[in-house]
């Protein structure tokens, strides 16, 4: 029974550790002021599979919400601000469209991407599984310059132990684990 | 002679005046001012137009919305004709009932920058917001109260209340305006041969209180409405005076200020854009069949930016021209 119970434990701290991760990132040494607000523009949507950026975007808004000592733009008015200024995408912001959503919503931090991959593959013994692949940023709209930026490229079994076990088996499922290890990436830029 | 010597120093001066005030502007001259400032042949990215079609120049952010139908896109052009965005257009193949790639045909957009949008391979009208999203749709036939009617939008513009203006044609011939909410609030019309009646009609317009319908058969080619649907006037036949036009895709106004105010119709067929005054006398015209800068191969699209700009899309010519008045 002990021994039982300690390969249990060890599965289970094999797994905890385990699962779909941030691939790249890239750092640029600037601190998000504790208090600051970050707006969550629309996602780009790359992949062909409708929906997909929506998904992504309310993850992100959902996510980031739980980081502390920062505040988020309601997506509403960000949508807002973006239709009184036209903005309608995110990958060509210019100065101009930075300012006038910074002041808009108040924000000093733009999260912007574009979600490339959001399908399933297949897997020799897992069958379908889930991939996905996003391009993260995060713009100062004081300086305009990209303060984090990351490239996700996550499958379903990166998880997986042995047997199935670990493997995310929904597209769902997985954007949420990699948009939650990603606002907290971008939580560790806040300034304690 | 003295006398006459004194008062021709007063009349022919004072004739002068008038006359040179009456011809203040006159039709060497516009054309002399007219300029092809900017040309467009793609999307801004390589991708070239295939078969532009309507064209939509947007007074509230300045945008010019292109219906790109071989490619079934809408492109935004900033009013120098760079590209700022595009977007695909799907629709419901009524044949299969799969999601295909539509043929955008027309377009308006609003004060919100909610577009409606016209598409070739379907009556559903679709109802977009400013990143090309479907916020809403409706058929013409539910909006005239009778599912069973066999009729399409052919054309649609804005009115001076920010509600769409459109042309629904087939068993029924109608100008609907409806709302941000896609309610009618008004329509008029009816088919027939009577100067008031549609006999073809291809283009509508709504500038200074008036609603222009351009008709491919019906006399006159340009029926003038007034908002509540009741004919005013007309000008021009089919037949080959001046005034006189043959397709009729789209209408624009340029108002000069001192040098006047003037209506602009396209004509598709003619290869041209013919300039009148508001009462419907001709003035001028711009174009000419032809493919360099200033000619026409098949103008589809027109539209002015009510100053002194204007733009044309040709469907032949696969490009977008913007003429200014100088």
């Amino acid at each position: 029974m002990n021994r039982v119970a300690l390969v249990v434990a060890a599965l289970l701290v094999i797994l905890s550790g385990c699962g779909p991760h941030v691939a790249t990132t890239v750092r640029i040494d600037e601190k998000i002021p504790a208090g600051a607000k970050l707006a969550v523009l629309p996602f780009e949507n790359l992949s062909g599979r409708e929906n997909a950026s929506e998904k992504i975007t309310d993850y992100f808004v959902l996510s980031l919400q739980s980081v502390s000592r920062v505040s988020v733009a309601e997506f509403g008015q960000t949508y807002e601000q973006m239709r009184k200024t036209r903005v309608r995408s995110s990958a060509f912001l210019t100065n101009d469209q930075i300012d006038s959503l910074s002041a808009g919503l108040g924000a000093a931090y733009l999260v912007v991407g574009s979600v490339i991959e959001y399908n399933e593959i297949d897997n020799q013994y897992l069958g379908k599984i889930p991939q996905i692949s996003l391009n993260i940023r995060v713009i100062s709209c004081r300086t305009k310059q990209t303060i984090w930026s990351s490239a996700i490229n996550a499958r379903g079994d990166q998880g997986e132990v042995v047997f199935g076990l670990g493997a995310v088996r929904s597209k769902d499922e997985l954007a949420q684990k990699i948009v939650s290890q990603a606002a907290d990436h971008i939580g560790a830029l806040v300034a304690k | 002679m003295k006398l006459w010597a004194v008062s021709s120093l007063v009349v022919v001066p004072l004739w002068l005046i008038c006359f040179h005030s009456v011809a203040a502007f006159d039709a060497d001259e516009f054309q002399s001012k007219v300029i092809v400032t900017a040309i467009t042949y793609d999307d801004g990215f390589g991708s070239p137009l295939k078969t532009p079609g309507g064209i939509w120049s947007d007074p509230e952010s300045g945008e010019l919305y292109v219906t790109d139908a071989g490619n079934g896109r809408v492109i935004i052009y900033d009013r120098n004709l760079a590209s700022k965005f595009s977007f695909s257009h799907y629709v419901v193949d009524p044949q299969t009932n799969l999601k295909v790639l539509g043929e955008p045909k027309a377009i308006a957009v609003n004060k919100a920058g909610e577009m409606l949008l016209i598409d070739g391979r379907t009556d559903v009208l679709d109802l977009l917001d400013f990143r090309g999203r479907v916020v809403a749709q409706c058929r013409p036939n539910i909006l005239l109260g009778d599912s069973a009617l066999k009729v399409r939008a052919s054309f649609v513009t804005m009115d001076e209340h920010d509600h769409f203006c459109l042309l629904v044609t087939g068993d029924m011939t109608r100008v609907l305006i409806i709302d941000a909410q896609l309610n009618v609030v008004s329509q008029f019309g009816e088919k027939g041969d009577l100067p008031r009646q549609f006999d073809a009609p291809t283009a509508v317009f709504v500038n200074d209180g008036k609603i222009y319908v351009g008709d491919l058969r019906g006399k006159p080619a340009v029926k003038i409405f007034d908002t509540a649907g009741t004919f005013l006037t007309g000008f021009g036949g089919h037949d080959v005076d001046r005034r006189d036009l043959t397709f009729p895709v789209g209408f624009g106004v340029l108002d000069l200020g001192e040098d006047g105010k003037y209506i602009l119709v396209a004509d598709a067929l003619r290869q041209v854009i013919k300039v009148f005054t508001p009462e419907g006398d001709f003035f001028t015209s711009i174009g000419g069949i032809g493919v360099a800068p200033g000619l026409l191969q098949y103008p589809s699209g027109f539209a002015s930016d009510g100053s002194t700009a204007l733009y044309v899309a040709e469907r032949v010519g696969n490009r977008v021209q913007r003429y200014e008045i100088k």
